[in-house]
């Protein structure tokens, strides 16, 4: 095959009209020793190609795929065993909610006797009073003990006179200005000790 | 097809099937899983292959179709670089010869042409299908295969040229 011919092949290669058979010899021809120079940009790609299509499955694939089949045990689920997962457990769904419906409606959950009605008006305000007087002692009570944050108020209102404090050092902060000022250099043909 | 059949006709696409796998997944391990279900959805179906026109096509419309779930399901991205170390370093004295640096940088134009390109020099350059085959597996249509063919060898070229230059300028 001349490089002529080569070239030819090559240029028709990029533009996807070879055929399989001149891609075959491409390849062949890749792999072989003295190509002239301006062609060997190409050998890396056609190697490539011959290095990739030896690629296989480790040694082991076609013992454990073979245990898969032949035992029969077929451990991943096909089709008609999805289905039957699918079907049960909307079965199993189906069950729950039939039973939760009949415990509620047969009314297991529910107090059997109601917690007792007062019927005399004048029993049901005092009742009533005495329950209001205990919510209300045991809120007091709690709040007796928010009373101590008044402590934390007068802290904080002598904390703030620190601001005046503040505005003094800001004053004094102007001084530092005076550290910005370069020396004077008097005699300008000399450099300054 | 009875077993033996199976065992005589299907069973020898394995690597086929798994370089076909491996190219989608760039995953050693994944692409074998992804071929042995591959393998066992046959099987089950096993009676009814012969009325395919051809279970090769059919074998790798399934490990494209199992792959693209796979790639879906994903949640976090894999890194074929480490894949790919792992891969080196188990490989035999004599096989490493073939992995020369130029080699690796076709390999790395390779995958970074859009999935679509890589099957299809993956089916074309690699596996010598023709382009009827190729457009059944892909489902795609002739003429786009061919364009894209040439779109993506033409790339893979521009790639390594480029950086060849760029190699040349650093040095």
């Amino acid at each position: 095959m001349t490089t002529k011919e080569i070239e030819a092949l090559v240029a028709s290669y990029y533009e996807g009209e070879t055929s399989l058979q001149e891609e075959h010899l491409l390849r062949e021809y890749f792999r072989g020793e003295n190509i002239p120079a301006h062609l060997l940009e190409h050998k890396p790609v056609f190697g490539f190609f011959s290095v990739d299509a030896k690629a296989a499955v480790s040694p082991g694939f076609e013992s454990t795929l073979k245990d898969k089949l032949d035992g029969g045990r077929v451990i991943s689920l096909n089709s008609s065993g999805k289905r039957l997962v699918l079907t049960l457990s909307v079965a199993a769904s189906i069950v729950l909610i039939a039973g939760l419906v009949t415990v509620f409606k047969l009314g297991i959950f529910t107090p059997s006797q109601p917690y007792g009605t007062i019927t005399d008006p004048q029993l049901a305000y005092v009742e009533a009073r005495n329950a209001l007087y205990l919510v209300s002692s045991s809120f007091n009570d709690g709040l007796n003990h928010m009373q101590h944050l008044e402590s934390f108020n007068s802290g904080y209102n002598q904390a703030r006179q620190l601001k005046s404090f503040q505005t003094g050092l800001d004053q004094v902060n102007k001084m530092n200005q005076l550290d910005h000022y370069q020396p004077i250099n008097l005699n300008p043909g000399r450099t300054p000790k | 097809m009875n077993p033996q059949e199976f065992t005589s006709k299907v069973i020898p696409l394995k690597n086929k099937l798994f370089r076909f796998a491996k190219r989608y997944l760039e995953q050693t391990e994944e692409a074998e899983d992804i071929v042995q279900e591959v393998f066992i959805k046959l099987w089950n179906r096993r009676e009814k292959l012969d009325e395919y026109r051809s279970v090769e096509a059919l074998a790798m419309i399934t490990t494209k179709n199992m792959c693209l779930d796979k790639i879906k399901s994903r949640r976090y991205p894999v890194d074929p670089i480490d894949d790919h170390r792992k891969f080196l370093e188990n490989l035999p004295e004599e096989e490493k010869k073939d992995y020369s640096d130029e080699i690796m940088m076709v390999r790395k134009a390779m995958k970074s042409l859009p999935q679509q390109q890589q099957m299809i020099i993956q089916l074309r350059d690699i596996e010598g299908y023709d382009f009827e085959s190729i457009a059944e597996i892909l489902e795609m249509n002739e003429n786009a295969i061919r364009v894209n063919l040439s779109r993506a060898r033409k790339r893979i070229r521009e790639l390594i040229t480029t950086s060849k230059v760029y190699d040349y300028q650093r040095n």
